[in-house]
């Protein structure tokens, strides 16, 4: 029944958001301040075996919009940001699982395998505007919880960190 | 019977099944609805609202302290104001959460954390502006911050353990809801298991119950082939096509069939004639006979010979098809048996009859001559005669009386014994009887010295209705004995009704010689003759008593006797008699003076007879009446005479050659000749009662029974003399005596009573309605059924009449109509008179 509802969801998923845009992007240099750092990379690809990414590099991956409410804040909001498997993509990465960390020292651990094509989403904006620490920001991971009963289960909910700024890839 | 303790057992109508049926949709659907509930509620679980709630209330306590240790270590220097500030954002933000998030909105309730989360919000709220503003503001601001925020940590604890506390309040309820859903859905599963293993165990009952009724029905079936095959009586087994399923030993051995050649086949290959095999077995039809107990059919048996065979038929519900046992009797041996009976019974009876025939014919032939005899002495004895030879004659002629006596005794046992004597109810004056009687045995009497007295009933009432002949015969008979038992003695005859409505007491009592103890039982068997002391001179047959027993037992009496010797005997007579009020003026006849003289013109008379002696004593006997005689000596001189010229009355011999008298009288009759309205009398010996009756209906006017004495001829010339009326056109007496001869004469005559009374009614109505007006349709329909009745009861001149008002009527002529109508009184008047003529004129003679 999950894996039912998995798919029903993922259907549904395809219909409201936009399609990821191609996989080998070239990131533009950094312009902004940057929201997220991805550590843990190969060294011989990536230098410092890291990538700091800011607006102009979310951007530029491809973003997708997500339209829920949630349990932690008031009404309904539209949150952009670019799907996590997304970024997978781009690094090349399929089996590998990301450690996630948060500014207040929240950290989950999150397999690749477990991602669809578009959720979660590493939300940068909401509303329109650039999201601040006050407000969950600079970067949270989110999910479209509204959607399905799948999306509104603890494993889900203690997934989507607020106050991201750092990915650790786990070799 | 198996049938209804089954149903009683397990009571499966369609409608229980239904239910059953009901009953399991329904816990099935309960459990699945349950599960589908429990699924839901884990589903609910799994879907948290709570989030990491704890751990994010819990946070607030960590993050309060970092806040802290932030300000701390930014007032000594040791971290930036940017690392300050991101603390301050990163409790702002969770302070938010629990402010604004939904997953916190019940704890919102509980005071303690509300006040809390308001002094949480009201700290934040104060350093905003420090936190948000300048650097150097912001240093100078630490103190009280790092101040500030250690104040908060108590309220900070106070919203993280209240978090506690209802979100474990929260989970509990949860839980308590979904175990109740499972404890529901467990007690269904219980009630569902329950009621499926009271289902097992009702089909394993079931199942018991159906191999124990099988066992007990192939028993049956066993036990009832042993019977069936056993069984004497042919037992065929049939269905509603007629075809023969099973058949027994017996059934083959009657039919001849081996069992395999006959089951199969069509039952009407067994069966012959009315109803078919078919017919008897055949659905529709078979009610007629089922149920109809034993009847009988024709059997055909294998070699082509019919039987006749006794079968019943029970019908037997197999299912949806009827099947038919016929039980088979094979009736051959039974039906030999019973003509083997009747032809024995059918001899005996020929035996009988032949008897019966020897005597009647023997009488005539003895009696004939006889008659002969003793007229001639009659005759002779008015001769000159030497006084030795008149003795001579008067011993003959005693000879001869007794001979003719003895004939008769045996003549009437003989008719009394055929069962063909008919009683011919007549009136009868029972004092004027006796008092003949006695005169009758007066001179026997008084030569054995006896005295006789009667005495008639004490209250006059002497009219009576019976047999006169018959009754006669009895007392004499009785008398007769008595006189010929008692010598100096006393003979008295008494006659006395018991009631009003009879019966009638006869007692002849004498004081004779008596008769011993021993013999009582036995006088009133036939050829019985005691041997008294002077019995040898008293002769007899020894029929007498046999005689007045058989007379007195076919007119409904009894007949006793007390006896003792050298006293007397009384023989008493008990007798239903008719008896007439004594105001009913009874018989009273025109007496016509003796012969013919001084009776007018000489009457003539033809007599028709063959035998010389009796044509001289019938000539010589009228002669000596008065009469002219003309003799025929047979039936076709008798024709020719009778056609020449007009006689006043013809005798007419019965048995005469040529022609005989029956053929002669209807010649007569029916010819053209000049005596065609002559009385014909009838002579004969054959003295048989229906046979009279047969001579009146072909128009005897009356009969002489031979031998013919004085009296009887002159009782039959005044009752000829007294036919000339015209009555004999209103009424036709031949037409009612063949109704007294159908239907018995008792009958006959309360017929015609009934409808002398019923026609005087209808007269007197039509009289009345022709007062008020003319014929109607009505009343024609009235009169046609009155000429009907009329016709029936011989009265002719009614018939007539009313037949010619119909036609009268029918014709269109409604005035002669009234003419006719007009002498119905008249006509009704004088059938009235003719029919208590005739009524008087009743027979009153067997002989």
């Amino acid at each position: 029944m999950f894996l039912v509802r998995l798919g029903l969801s993922a259907v549904l998923s395809l219909a409201l958001l936009t399609p990821a845009p191609a996989q080998s992007v070239t990131l533009p240099d950094i312009a902004g301040p940057v929201l997220l750092t991805v550590t843990g990379l190969d060294r011989a690809s990536h230098p410092g075996g890291q990538i700091e990414l800011d607006v102009g590099r979310l951007e530029a991956l491809g973003t997708t919009e997500v339209e829920t409410s949630s349990i932690w804040t008031e009404g309904v909001h539209l949150y952009r940001g670019v799907a996590l498997r997304t970024l997978a993509d781009h690094l090349g990465m399929t089996t590998q699982t990301f450690r996630l960390h948060a500014l207040n020292d929240y950290a989950v651990e999150f397999p690749i395998a477990e991602m669809t094509a578009e959720v979660p989403v590493l939300a940068f904006e909401m509303d329109g505007a650039p999201m601040s620490v006050r407000e969950k920001g600079p970067v949270w991971l989110i999910y479209p919880y509204d959607l399905d009963a799948d999306y509104r289960t603890d494993t889900v909910y203690s997934r989507s960190i607020w106050q991201l700024d750092r990915i650790d890839v786990l070799r | 019977m198996p049938q209804p303790a089954l149903s009683r057992a397990f009571p499966m109508t369609r409608s229980r099944l239904a239910l059953v049926a009901a009953l399991l949709i329904a816990f099935i659907s309960g459990i699945s609805w349950l599960g589908l509930d429990v699924l839901r509620q884990i589903d609910q679980e799994s879907e948290s609202r709570t989030d990491n709630a704890q751990w994010a209330l819990s946070q607030i306590e960590v993050e309060l302290l970092y806040l802290m240790a932030a300000a701390d270590s930014a007032h000594h220097g040791t971290v930036s104001m940017d690392a300050l500030r991101l603390r301050y954002d990163i409790f702002y933000s969770r302070l938010q959460t629990l402010r604004f998030g939904r997953v916190f909105g019940g704890l919102r309730d509980t005071a303690k954390y509300t006040e809390s989360m308001a002094r949480l919000s009201a700290f934040m709220a104060a350093h905003l502006p420090y936190v948000d503003g300048p650097d150097d503001a912001l240093q100078a601001h630490l103190p009280m911050l790092f101040a500030d925020t250690k104040a908060m940590i108590g309220d900070a604890r106070v919203v993280a353990l209240a978090g506690v506390k209802v979100i474990a309040r929260v989970s509990d309820q949860r839980r308590i809801a979904v175990n109740r859903t499972l404890i529901l859905a467990g007690l269904l599963t219980i009630f569902l298991v329950a009621f499926l293993v009271a289902l097992v165990v009702l089909l394993w009952r079931l199942i018991r119950f159906n191999r124990l009724r099988a066992v007990e029905n192939l028993a049956n079936l066993t036990r009832l082939d042993a019977v069936v095959a056993t069984a004497l009586e042919a037992l065929i087994t049939v269905n509603a096509q007629g075809r023969i399923i099973e058949v027994n030993e017996a059934a083959c051995q009657t039919f001849g069939y081996a069992r395999q050649e006959v089951v199969g086949a069509d039952m009407t290959d067994l069966v012959a004639g009315e109803p078919d095999g078919q017919a008897l077995f055949v659905k529709d039809t078979a009610p007629a006979v089922e149920g109809r107990g034993r009847f009988r059919i024709t059997a055909r048996h294998k070699d082509g010979h019919h039987f006749p065979a006794e079968v019943s038929i029970s019908h037997i519900k197999a299912g949806e098809d009827a099947l038919f046992v016929a039980f088979l009797h094979d009736l051959s041996a039974q039906l030999a048996a019973e003509q083997a009976l009747v032809a024995a019974r059918d001899e005996a009876l020929a035996g009988e009859k032949a008897k019966a025939d020897l005597l009647v014919v023997m009488s005539h032939e003895i009696r004939t001559p006889l008659n002969g005899m003793i007229g001639t002495i009659e005759l002779l004895d008015e001769t000159d005669l030497k006084p030795h030879q008149r003795e001579y004659l008067r011993i003959m002629q005693a000879s001869g009386k007794l001979l003719m006596h003895h004939v008769n005794d045996v003549l009437d046992i003989a008719r009394l014994d055929s069962g063909k004597a008919r009683f011919l109810s007549g009136p009868v004056d029972l004092a004027d009887l006796g008092r003949e009687v006695i005169e009758n045995q007066l001179p026997a009497g008084r030569d054995n010295g006896n005295a006789l007295t009667f005495d008639g009933p004490s209250d006059g009432r002497n009219a009576v209705v019976c047999d006169g002949a018959l009754l006669r015969q009895v007392l004499l008979n009785l008398v007769g004995n008595a006189v010929k038992f008692t010598r100096n003695g006393q003979i008295s005859v008494s006659i006395l009704h018991k009631g009003p409505d009879g019966p009638t007491e006869i007692s002849v009592r004498d004081t004779g010689i008596g008769i011993p103890k021993a013999d009582l039982d036995r006088i009133f068997d036939d050829f019985v003759t005691l041997d008294a002391s002077y019995s040898r001179r008293s002769s007899g047959t020894g029929l007498g008593l046999g005689i007045v027993k058989r007379i007195v037992g076919q007119m409904g009496g009894t007949l006793a006797v007390h006896s003792e010797s050298n006293q007397g005997s009384l023989f008493r007579v008990t007798l239903p008699l008719k008896i007439r009020p004594v105001a009913d003026p009874g018989p009273q006849r025109d007496v016509r003076p003796q012969g013919a003289q001084g009776a007018g013109p000489q009457r003539v008379i033809l007599v028709v007879e063959d035998n010389d002696f009796n044509r001289l004593i019938m000539h010589d006997m009228l002669g000596k009446e008065g009469y002219e005689v003309v003799e025929a000596r047979d039936g076709f001189e008798g024709i020719t005479l009778a056609a020449a010229r007009r006689f006043d009355l013809i005798l007419m011999d019965i048995s005469m050659p040529r022609v005989d008298g029956l053929q002669a009288a209807t010649a007569i009759r029916t010819g053209q000749g000049a005596s065609r309205m002559t009385p014909i009398v009838a002579m004969t010996a054959h003295a048989l009662a229906d046979e009279t009756a047969r001579f009146r209906a072909d128009g005897m006017a009356d009969i002489l029974v031979k031998p013919i004495t004085r009296e009887a001829l002159r009782a039959a010339l005044n009752a000829t003399a007294t036919d000339a009326t015209p009555l004999g056109a209103v009424l036709d007496r031949a037409v009612l005596q063949s109704l007294s001869d159908d239907l018995g004469q008792t009958r006959a005559q309360t017929l015609v009573r009934k409808f002398r009374a019923e026609t005087t009614r209808i007269i007197r109505d039509i009289g009345d309605h022709l007062a008020r007006t003319a014929p109607d349709q009505a009343l024609i329909r009235d009169l046609h059924r009155l000429e009907g009745s009329a016709a029936m009861f011989g009265a002719s001149g009614l018939q007539k009449l009313l037949s010619d008002v119909q036609t009268a009527w029918k014709t269109g002529s409604p005035d002669q109509a009234a003419q006719h109508l007009a002498q119905l009184q008249g006509i009704w008047l004088a059938t009235e008179a003719a029919f208590h003529e005739a009524s008087l004129a009743q027979p009153s003679s067997l002989r």
